[in-house]
């Protein structure tokens, strides 16, 4: 089974950045999956550079990395099913 | 645009024209427009921003709250909405970004005021209990971490106001809250939590490494401040409590009230000293606690009284004044001296609050008393600890505040020789002050204690009051009769009165004339009377 690298980039320690990380670690114990994932966390304001270099518009943004197609969901990510629609493990209601 | 219909021309021009950022996406999420407002707001060019990923569209998405990265210096916060539309004939999502930057913005200013101190930007005492608390039911559970709450007063930050101004005061705070930040190590906390009063909680902190750490702090506070051209010394009193992050069986608020209660030890005994919070302290803590709230309660119903015991001159029975004696007229124990009270409270510095109420209370009676007779005197007794407060000649001038000068002469302080002792330079700074003034000093219980000639001749005393184990034996045995003798003569030397405590039958007293005693206070004239009591007493006598 595909392992998935997901990339979560957040400002600073903002609710709204705890929110996002919460939520995704929730999302992550879906038996979906369920140990097939690697989550990186990415202040930018520790990495402000990344900005640029990821094309980055507005956070919370999670970067599904891999599998391929990328794909990028903006926001707390508190609609778990649409996360997992965005990381393709779910269908399109 | 080219692409565009007239139809979808007006669309774009609409679209265009509107203030609100709006982005399209395809159906991957990628952008395939930005309006003006959305390149303003975004500070992106549209090169920037067509073709680029933004987000994967959802159908039934509510409205979003992100941020925008513009710099680490400037974030926006908007409210985004995604809705389906169509463009260039094929289905497409329009996202609006509403700028909720300001409102944002004011929200965590306003969050920053209830959880930091204006002025020093430190944690304030709410975000103090939150850490606190997180430290002994948080994350740390397991593990076992020692830390010390360690609460720090700066004594002098009133009389600085009064020396200098209020700015001085504030910018003595900040120059302190900046050296003691010196001190913080991660997962640690400094807070100010009230306008003179600091915490600190110190990781992996028992006793030896607290005494270590405030014996390091009172040192570097020996150099004065500097704040224009004035030198500013900081004087600390200190309280400590320490707790485990294994045991919760003290919330953050009781730690915090440990270490008051230990700071109040030290406020009370000297400057620049600490006190460790124990149990045995929290007991006696409580009994005071509970003591000093019935005794607030009773000047609340005014069952809090002076009562005035006459002082007569003894050669011509003249009443010169009165010894104004602090009673409670308690509803069910009766009339209650101070001894029943007075112990429970008196390393407690309400000790002093309730000085400065029987001052205002004695002032109040006075300005009765001098219709009567206008150098009428009435002395109370104060507590030497209190004359060792720095700020004790600021907090007399506000008491006396309007008060006739004509009152304030007719004023005396008693004091105890024991507490003499301790700080005799600044009793002795205090006496010649409140002297100036026009407030005169008695030297009460003299021959219980040390009975040490010095203070009598390098303090400027008006009176040296006699305690009766003194005089009670001149009657009887010869020996003491020469005791007394001989400090009747030395103080008349000195210039100094002589008034006898305790004269409580005619042969003390014809025995006290006899030998030249000036002046007389006893049951044998009356005993301490009720205000009102007294003034009858006294129309009657004279």
């Amino acid at each position: 089974m595909a392992k998935y690298y997901l990339k979560l980039y957040v400002i600073g320690n903002s609710p709204l950045a705890k929110k996002a990380i919460a939520n995704l670690h929730e999302i992550a114990k879906e038996p979906r999956l369920k140990k097939r994932y690697k989550i990186k966390v990415i202040d930018l304001l520790v990495h402000p550079e990344l900005a640029e270099k990821e094309e980055i518009v507005a956070t919370p943004l999670l970067i599904k990395e891999l599998p391929k197609p990328t794909r990028r969901i903006i926001g707390d990510l508190s609609n778990h099913e649409n996360v997992l629609i965005g990381l393709e493990l779910s269908e399109k209601p | 645009m080219k692409n565009l219909n007239t139809k979808e021309h007006y669309w774009h021009d609409f679209v265009e024209a509107l203030e609100t950022p709006i982005l399209i996406l395809d159906l991957n999420g990628t952008i395939l427009y930005a309006n003006i407002a959305s390149l303003q707001f975004l500070q992106k060019t549209s090169k920037n921003l067509i073709g680029k990923p933004f987000s994967f569209p959802f159908d039934n998405q509510e409205k979003t709250e992100i941020e925008i990265f513009i710099s680490p210096e400037t974030i926006l916060y908007a409210d985004m909405t995604t809705k389906k539309c169509t463009w260039v004939d094929k289905p497409a999502w329009a996202v609006t970004l509403n700028d909720v930057s300001e409102r944002k913005k004011d929200e965590q200013k306003l969050k920053r005021m209830a959880l930091y101190d204006a002025l020093t930007d430190l944690p304030n005492k709410s975000n103090l209990l939150s850490f606190v608390n997180g430290l002994i039911n948080g994350s740390n559970k397991g593990t076992n971490e020692h830390y010390a709450l360690i609460c720090l007063e700066v004594n002098s930050f009133k009389t600085i106001v009064k020396q200098y101004s209020y700015p001085v005061a504030e910018r003595a705070i900040v120059l302190l809250s900046q050296s003691f930040n010196q001190y913080l190590q991660a997962n640690e906390m400094l807070a100010k939590i009230s306008k003179g009063e600091f915490v600190f909680i110190k990781s992996g902190f028992g006793e030896n490494q607290t005494k270590m750490f405030l014996k390091e702090l009172f040192k570097t506070l020996e150099t004065p401040l500097k704040i224009e051209s004035s030198k500013i010394k900081i004087c600390l009193s200190v309280g400590v409590a320490f707790f485990d992050s294994i045991d919760d069986s003290h919330s953050a608020e009781q730690l915090l009230r440990q270490a008051e209660q230990a700071l109040y030890q030290s406020e009370y005994v000297q400057e620049n000293t600490f006190t460790f919070f124990d149990s045995q302290m929290d007991l006696q803590a409580r009994k005071t606690y509970e003591m000093i709230e019935r005794l607030k309660n009773a000047i609340t119903l005014n069952q809090l009284k002076l009562y005035f015991q006459p002082k007569v001159h003894l050669k011509s029975n003249k009443i010169i004044g009165a010894e104004a004696l602090m009673r409670w007229e308690h509803p069910l124990k009766g009339l209650l001296h101070p001894q029943a009270f007075l112990p429970c409270i008196t390393n407690h510095h309400y000790v002093f609050e309730l000085t400065e109420w029987t001052i205002k209370e004695a002032l109040r009676a006075l300005k009765k008393f001098i219709k009567l007779d206008s150098s009428f005197e009435l002395s109370l007794n104060i507590d030497t600890h209190q004359l060792e407060q720095l700020n004790f000649i600021d907090r007399l001038y506000e008491i006396l505040g309007n008060t006739p000068q004509k009152v304030i002469q007719c004023l005396e302080f008693e004091i105890l020789e024991t507490g003499i002792i301790s700080n005799k330079a600044q009793v002795s700074k205090v006496i010649s002050h409140c002297n100036k003034l026009g407030i005169d000093f008695s030297l009460d219980d003299f021959g219980t204690q040390y009975a040490s000639l010095s203070n009598l001749i390098n303090l400027p005393f008006k009176y040296v009051k006699l305690d009766k184990s003194l005089i009670f034996p001149i009657v009887k045995n010869h020996k003491d009769k020469v005791i007394y003798q001989s400090i009747l003569n030395i103080t008349k030397e000195l210039g100094i009165k002589v008034l006898a405590e305790g004269v409580e039958n005619k042969k003390l007293l014809e025995a006290l004339r006899d030998t030249g005693c000036d002046y007389g206070q006893g049951y044998v004239f009356s005993q301490a009377l009720s205000e009102e009591k007294f003034i009858s007493w006294y129309k009657n006598h004279c």
